[in-house]
């Protein structure tokens, strides 16, 4: 609070008696501030008071402070925060492929008529992006700096050796990734951000199910998803609609799990 | 500002224990405090990269704070005032000194200051944050908490002079 009024007394202001209280004077102005207490025993009483409750103040508080309870350390919450967001993949996927599988027999039903282009194969891809290129608060469980750990995490549950790509070349990088338990199986998730902050995803399962020849691209509600299979796992880019950076980072991908012909 | 998760863990779980102390001082109710600093606790790691000064990350956090428990009581309005006794308070053990109790009776007292001026007290006397750091926090001149200051701790000596605080604790 000190406006440097050198020593003034007649400037002496509210703000600087409070200041006093709190020992935040610096020392020339404390000295013009005990002067005018000096000058003015009426006030001098009311101040002296108002110390003495600061620091019964202070010290009883002091009282209050305990130790953190575990469900507050931070590591805590993040594990609490990854199993809600693990609880909301796997609703969002049941509710794709859930959808997925009524909008087939619908379109059964009614012979002949295309299937809703919102859902298909791979739509759990297409539902992890949604999920996680939006999640501010902790959208991977690994980060980059935990690489190493994470493709052999992933490797080991989805059943192939799995080298996180690079694709900076892109425009991509990399920012981390998790473990998704998708209907189909456990699922690898990589998240990556390009300069403006966009989000895009590498996603790797197994599959059993319909595998389509070749490089398969799917937009829809502003998310392209391109997909591909080999013998046994299905591949996945997903990111915002008709950028190219997906596209080059579809091809990078492609040079290193190339897939079924096509 | 560029620290790895260790150093920003160690730099929010320092302000913890004041954090819970400050809660339970703006809604007296143990879970409903921890429940806001838990939410505190969440907004200050995803919001981390706003921060953009380290040494601020005390004033930071009790922002965050505080700009929570004024939604969530926009949100609660209406259903009454809080009726809860003071856990803060209630908290404090029975004296056993003269100087326990006196520490403690300030304490009480400080309860039954307005909310406002209480909050600036709180925020100056208990926490060191500086008047200009409370100020924006609370979105106040910085004139006005200066005066909320010295009018808090009038009221505070008039009720601990005054003798008038057991009384008022019986009344509620």
């Amino acid at each position: 609070m000190s406006r440097s009024h050198e020593n003034g007394l007649g400037a002496i202001g509210e703000d600087d008696l409070q200041a006093f209280i709190d020992g935040r004077l610096d020392e020339a102005r404390a000295v013009s501030v005990e002067a005018w207490l000096a000058a003015n025993p009426d006030k001098a009483h009311a101040f002296k008071a108002d110390k003495r409750i600061r620091d019964n103040l202070r010290v009883a508080a002091a009282t209050h402070l305990e130790p953190i309870p575990t469900t507050m350390r931070l590591a805590e919450l993040r594990r609490a925060g990854a199993n809600a967001h693990r609880r909301m993949v796997k609703r969002a996927v049941a509710s794709v492929v859930l959808l997925m599988v009524g909008g087939v027999g619908g379109w059964a039903a009614r012979d002949g008529l295309s299937p809703p282009s919102t859902l298909g194969t791979m739509a759990d891809a297409t539902a992890a992006w949604r999920v996680f290129a939006n999640d501010q608060i902790q959208p991977v469980e690994f980060t980059a700096d935990n690489r190493v750990r994470l493709a052999s995490w992933v490797s080991g549950q989805v059943g192939r050796s799995i080298d996180i790509p690079d694709l900076t070349e892109a425009g991509l990088e990399f920012m981390g990734g998790r473990l998704l338990s998708a209907d189909a199986g456990p699922a690898g998730m990589f998240l990556y951000e390009d300069a403006e902050k966009r989000r895009f995803i590498f996603y790797v399962r197994a599959t059993t199910g319909e595998r389509p020849k070749g490089l398969q691209i799917r937009v829809s509600q502003g998310i392209e998803t391109r997909f591909w299979f080999d013998g046994r796992h299905g591949y996945a880019l997903a990111g915002p609609a008709h950028s190219p950076r997906l596209a080059a980072a579809t091809e990078a991908v492609r040079r290193s799990y190339p897939g079924n012909g096509g | 500002m560029f620290w790895n998760r260790r150093e920003r863990d160690a730099a929010i779980e320092a302000h913890i224990p004041a954090l819970r102390r400050f809660a339970l001082t703006l809604v007296r109710e143990r879970h409903s405090a921890d429940d806001l600093v838990q939410d505190t606790l969440l907004a200050a790691l995803s919001n981390w990269a706003a921060l953009r000064q380290p040494e601020s990350v005390k004033s930071w956090l009790f922002a965050i704070l505080y700009r929570k428990f004024l939604s969530d009581e926009r949100r609660e309005r209406g259903r009454g005032e809080h009726s809860h006794i003071d856990e803060a308070m209630a908290l404090a053990t029975p004296p056993m000194q003269e100087q326990a109790l006196a520490q403690n009776e300030a304490l009480r007292a400080l309860t039954l200051l307005p909310h406002e001026q209480r909050t600036v007290l709180w925020l100056v006397a208990i926490e060191d944050l500086a008047y200009a750091d409370v100020a924006k926090m609370l979105g106040l001149p910085l004139g006005t908490v200066m005066s909320r200051l010295a009018r808090g701790r009038e009221r505070l000596r008039q009720i601990l002079e005054g003798g008038a605080v057991i009384a008022l604790r019986k009344t509620k």
